[in-house]
């Protein structure tokens, strides 16, 4: 089965989380997440998550790309990744994950990344079996990417 | 009186090729000395569960500095120190704890460093072998080569301690306590941020132990390599490799454990340092008593 980006989920829980909150502080960027053949587009406006959604759009710009297989991917995502996948760098460094753009802005804000990784986790960990998604602090629980 | 720690905190005065350095250092305990030291860019706190663990300081002497330009042992007086850009070398790493060792007066002491302070226990035990009776090296590895791309960034004026913070807690391992990888990380918040940079000249170019290795004799001081499985940045097929070169040391996996083992999981390091402290406490005995 494919892995499922609970999008709206996971924006709704990055918006209501005061640790993202705050290490997100002045963050304004957007970032590209490749997951295999998928494509989101997550919009940061000081801190908030103004869009994660699923694009098609071959020509939609951004300034970091965080890329992998849906096995990176997957393995990012597990309560309890194998090792080197605990974080981002180290999916970097050892594994062949994309990460690309504007890294200096990346790393300036790494803890917020990290945090959405968290979120992420604790989110596929919550739908992990379940058919239909709950929604985390969200107006509609829709999942984008393939089921 | 309320509880307090057994921990007392001096400062000594250190000279190393012909410089005065005020080093701070914490002690508690008696019996076996032991030197440890903390890893780049941080100081001797990463070391409070250790030396305030009383299965360790009832066996051991625990002696815990801050090298200069970390915590509080500030930049050596008479130096125009702020007109240079401040680099580690093996060679004054290496005499500083050596330095630290005599100027205590210790008797063979038992060396127990991590990180880049885990790298330079095989460096003395190759190039001071006569200066200690064992060294344990947390994260020790052959070499740390490969990301050396990230220094320039470590003390980039756009980012903040909060980088290096960050980054030390992504190379924890993830089933490591919370609260313990926030104390991991809270420590590089406080460092100067060329220090980090600095140090990492002897940690990421300096080091490098291939082809020489296998030249350490350990009947004239004990290797002991404990690797964290989930440390990316000092590889754990490196540390086995480097143990693999040392005839005679020791080699142990650390499951579940990352690249800070004694602060950020220290009940489970404790179960793997243990058995390593009883052995080198026996190896100290032996030799004090011939």
């Amino acid at each position: 089965m494919a892995l499922t980006i609970w999008t709206e989920a996971i924006r709704a829980a990055a918006n209501g989380d005061r640790l993202f909150g705050h290490a997100a502080r002045r963050w304004t960027s957007t970032l590209q997440l490749k997951v295999g053949d998928q494509r989101y587009i997550l919009e940061l406006l000081d801190g908030q998550v103004r869009r994660f959604e699923a694009t098609e759009d071959l020509f939609e710009a951004s300034d970091i790309t965080l890329g992998g297989t849906e096995s990176d991917w997957a393995q990012l995502l597990a309560e309890v990744p194998v090792p080197f996948y605990q974080d981002f760098i180290g999916a970097w460094f050892n594994h062949g994950f994309e990460m690309s753009g504007d890294l200096r802005g990346l790393f300036a804000h790494y803890w917020a990344l990290l945090r959405l990784l968290d979120l992420m986790r604790s989110i596929n960990g919550d739908v992990d079996g379940v058919v239909n998604a709950p929604v985390v602090g969200g107006t509609d629980g829709a999942a984008a990417g393939v089921a | 009186m309320g509880r307090i720690a057994q921990v007392v905190g001096r400062y000594a005065y250190l000279d190393i090729d012909g410089i005065e350095y005020r080093i701070y250092y914490e002690e508690a305990g008696s019996g076996v000395p032991i030197l440890c030291q903390h890893t780049a860019g941080a100081e001797g706190r990463q070391w409070r569960h250790f030396i305030e663990d009383p299965d360790v300081t009832s066996r051991f002497r625990v002696i815990v500095p801050d090298l200069p330009y970390h915590g509080k042992s500030l930049p050596p007086a008479g130096v125009s120190w702020w007109e240079e850009d401040y680099t580690l070398t093996k060679d004054f790493f290496e005499k500083f704890v050596v330095a630290m060792s005599r100027h205590l007066e210790l008797d063979r002491p038992v060396y127990l460093g991590c990180s880049m302070g885990g790298h330079l226990a095989p460096d003395l035990a190759l190039d001071y072998p006569e200066e200690f009776t064992a060294v344990i090296g947390l994260e020790a590895a052959m070499h740390s080569h490969g990301a050396e791309g990230l220094m320039n960034y470590l003390d980039h004026p756009d980012m903040s301690n909060d980088f290096r913070a960050a980054q030390m807690y992504g190379i924890c391992a993830p089933t490591s306590p919370e609260a313990a990888r926030r104390e991991t990380s809270w420590v590089y918040l406080q460092g100067a941020p060329p220090v980090f940079k600095g140090d990492l000249n002897y940690y990421f170019i300096e080091h490098d132990l291939t082809g020489v290795a296998s030249n350490i004799d350990t009947n004239r001081c004990a290797v002991y390599i404990l690797s964290g499985e989930y440390d990316y940045s000092a590889h754990p097929e490196l540390g086995r490799e480097l143990a693999d070169q040392i005839k005679g040391s020791h080699f142990v996996a650390m499951t579940g454990m990352g690249h800070f083992p004694m602060s950020e999981n220290y009940p489970l390091f404790k179960r793997y340092v243990s058995p390593v402290l009883d052995e080198v406490s026996a190896l100290w005995s032996e030799s004090a008593t011939r």
